[in-house]
């Protein structure tokens, strides 16, 4: 029952904060509410006993990009307000009403503490899908190399 | 124990917010951090999938690093773009992207 309301807690954490991350008029406070819905998508996967999964989103996506993204946007002070408040409570409710749809129509299962996501990456690393985690490197590692030529020029002009 | 509709409802609301950002913002950041927030919703599915079967397919895991993987390229590309119309100072509405030119 515990481990229910403390589901129910972050999921209500993280959909504020998904809400919030539209409405900030700074972009920096919106980085901010990304950089909380990540941590609380970290204490989402702890509480389903993903422990490896929690720990690679905090270390990767809070602790690491996040922190880039957060010190990259830091010197905008300028204030936007590009936003539709209307337009986005109307389209919000409207698409995940229709989504949920989806969701009614599932059958109620229990999720079991299983602690296999090591044991089915390492199926993957030695198997036949070794080939696309491969392209995943590639994917990130061109970009990067894409990232620096194209701010090369640009880094010393701000 | 947590139900399976949960983990489903919870991604659903995430990614319902997030197209209603897409749909309803004009500023380029705001638009790219809503994508970020579509892979959030993503992994909670795929994490939860794996909590719902004993032995989960392999591609699973494939996927799983995928998603991050993509994710992790946008923030990277979000960040050059930021930093590459800062320094032209190109206005961050998207109906201006138009000047978006090398």
């Amino acid at each position: 029952m515990l481990l229910q309301y403390a589901f129910d807690v972050t999921a209500f954490i993280l959909a504020a904060a998904s809400v919030m991350l539209f409405v900030q008029r700074k972009i920096l406070y919106a980085v901010l509410m990304l950089v909380i819905a990540f941590a609380a998508s970290a204490f989402i996967f702890v509480l389903l006993n993903q422990v490896l999964a929690a720990f690679l989103q905090l270390f990767v996506f809070v602790g690491g990009l996040s922190t880039y993204l957060v010190v990259a946007v830091s010197p905008e002070q300028k204030a936007a307000n590009l936003s539709k408040m209307p337009y986005f409570a109307a389209g919000a409710i409207i698409i995940t009403s229709a989504l949920s749809l989806m969701v009614l129509r599932m059958p109620q299962v229990y999720l079991a503490s299983n602690q296999n996501l090591v044991s089915a990456a390492a199926s993957a690393f030695s198997g036949t899908y070794a080939f696309l985690l491969y392209l995943i490197i590639i994917l990130l590692f061109s970009s990067t190399i894409g990232t620096v030529l194209l701010i090369r020029k640009q880094i010393r002009l701000v | 124990m947590i139900l399976s509709t949960y983990i489903v409802a919870s991604a659903v609301l995430i990614l319902g917010i997030a197209l209603a950002g897409l749909l309803s913002d004009r500023h380029f950041i705001a638009i790219m951090l809503g994508i970020e927030l579509i892979f959030v919703a993503d992994t909670i599915l795929v994490i939860g999938g794996f909590s719902l079967y004993q032995s989960p397919n392999p591609a699973a895991v494939v996927m799983l690093i995928g998603i991050w993987a993509v994710a992790a390229v946008e923030i990277i590309t979000l960040i050059t773009f930021y930093v590459y119309m800062k320094a032209n100072r190109i206005d961050f509405d998207v109906r201006k992207l138009s000047k978006l030119k090398w």
